[in-house]
């Protein structure tokens, strides 16, 4: 409380309403051995897992997509509501799945510039986002990060559903870019319920969630594919106002785009 | 003859093989099916399909094989490979042996309905 009150005088506007918890990757994976062992234990256990998983999540995707084809008009709305919450859920146990997998980080990245547009556009293809949630993304027409296009479409994907499940009750989704001479960053901005310090310490832990239904997964994996490609996973957060998490990644030697 | 195209579906999980039967005759295609790669060789080399979808990993003969045998022997339906395993080799070999598309499950029926209507078959 002392610390806060000094912000507060420093810095009135910024430091007042968020803290700050940077979180450099590489240092940090290559300090904490039990962390990577953790991790590459998750990782062989889920690339097994994630294959029967699947198999069955197709099949059950399969026959929720063949009920709304088949029932089409005939369907009142209570029962388009089931199936629009059973396809929801099998989205969201294979975005565990898949997070599962990237842990395991068994392919090392192949990176290169990538587009920024259409990294957003893939992550947002691979989240629903509920009708109560304004998204804009405003990033500039050709921006671009130096990462694995697939690694930080999946990133993006486990941050746009983070502020997802962060807003019950709507709210709005920013994504942001923005660059200096050594990095280049993408924003995932929410309105929702954000963290306390304490809480904001420990995400990115694997297994650790503030959600009694939910794992813990995404941010670990998130951090997992950050560092990857050389990047690292910023958090800033109000509790009760909502969330900024940034992607920050090196410029390649000899920067242009 | 008739008239719609002739899609086979192998897949060594049957309700995979079940459910996507089901998408792929409500959206206007004939439809076999068949439980493995072997099944799948001895029915396309019995009758001229348009399509083969077929999954990359199964018992015996899998995905991959069976494209390779089906252009040795002259069989040359358009080939669409699905996979719950999405490691690169698995995308990269079908792809090289002539898949046109490879859809990751839980695949997008739609997408494969769309990947279905594809380019005409040539001559």
């Amino acid at each position: 409380m002392q610390t806060y009150t000094l912000a507060l005088a420093v810095s009135p506007r910024r430091i007042l309403a968020a803290r700050r918890m940077e979180d450099d990757i590489r240092p940090a994976l290559a300090g904490d051995a039990l962390l990577v062992e953790r991790l590459r234990a998750i990782g062989r256990l889920a690339d097994g897992l994630a294959v029967d998983l699947r198999q069955s999540l197709s099949v059950i995707r399969n026959s929720i997509y063949f009920l709304n084809v088949h029932l089409g008009e005939t369907l009142d709305e209570k029962v388009r509501r089931h199936l629009t919450l059973m396809l929801r859920e099998v989205n969201v146990t294979n975005r565990i799945v898949s997070n599962l997998v990237w842990l395991s980080a068994r392919r090392p990245p192949d990176r290169g510039h990538c587009d920024v547009a259409l990294a957003v556009h893939a992550a947002l293809s691979q989240v629903p986002v509920p009708a109560g949630i304004k998204v804009d993304v405003l990033t500039p027409p050709h921006a671009s990060v130096f990462s694995d296009a697939e690694m930080l479409a999946a990133a993006l994907a486990n941050l746009i559903l983070n502020s997802v499940q962060a807003m019950p009750e709507g709210g709005r989704l920013l994504i942001t870019h923005g660059e200096d001479a050594s990095e280049a960053w993408l924003t995932v901005s929410d309105t929702g319920c954000g963290m306390t310090e304490e809480v904001r310490r420990q995400a990115g832990e694997p297994l650790f969630s503030t959600s009694p239904q939910r794992a813990g997964l995404g941010l670990a994996a998130v951090r997992t594919l950050a560092g990857a490609n050389g990047g690292r996973v910023v958090i800033e957060s109000r509790p009760g106002k909502g969330t900024d998490v940034t992607l920050r990644f090196l410029r390649p030697p000899g920067g242009s785009e | 003859m008739g008239t719609r195209p002739l899609v086979l579906i192998a897949d060594d999980n049957p309700g995979m093989v079940e459910t996507l039967a089901d998408i792929v005759a409500a959206a206007g295609f004939e439809v076999d099916t068949a439980p493995d790669g072997e099944a799948a060789l001895a029915l396309l080399r019995s009758k001229r399909y348009d399509v083969a979808v077929f999954d990359i990993v199964m018992p015996g003969i899998n995905g991959v094989e069976l494209i390779r045998r089906c252009r040795a022997e002259k069989l040359a339906p358009r080939f669409i490979a699905i996979t719950a395993y999405t490691g690169s080799e698995y995308v990269n070999e079908a792809r090289a042996e002539g898949a046109e598309a490879v859809l990751a499950k839980p695949l997008d029926p739609a997408l494969l309905i769309t990947a279905l209507h594809g380019p005409a078959r040539p001559g």
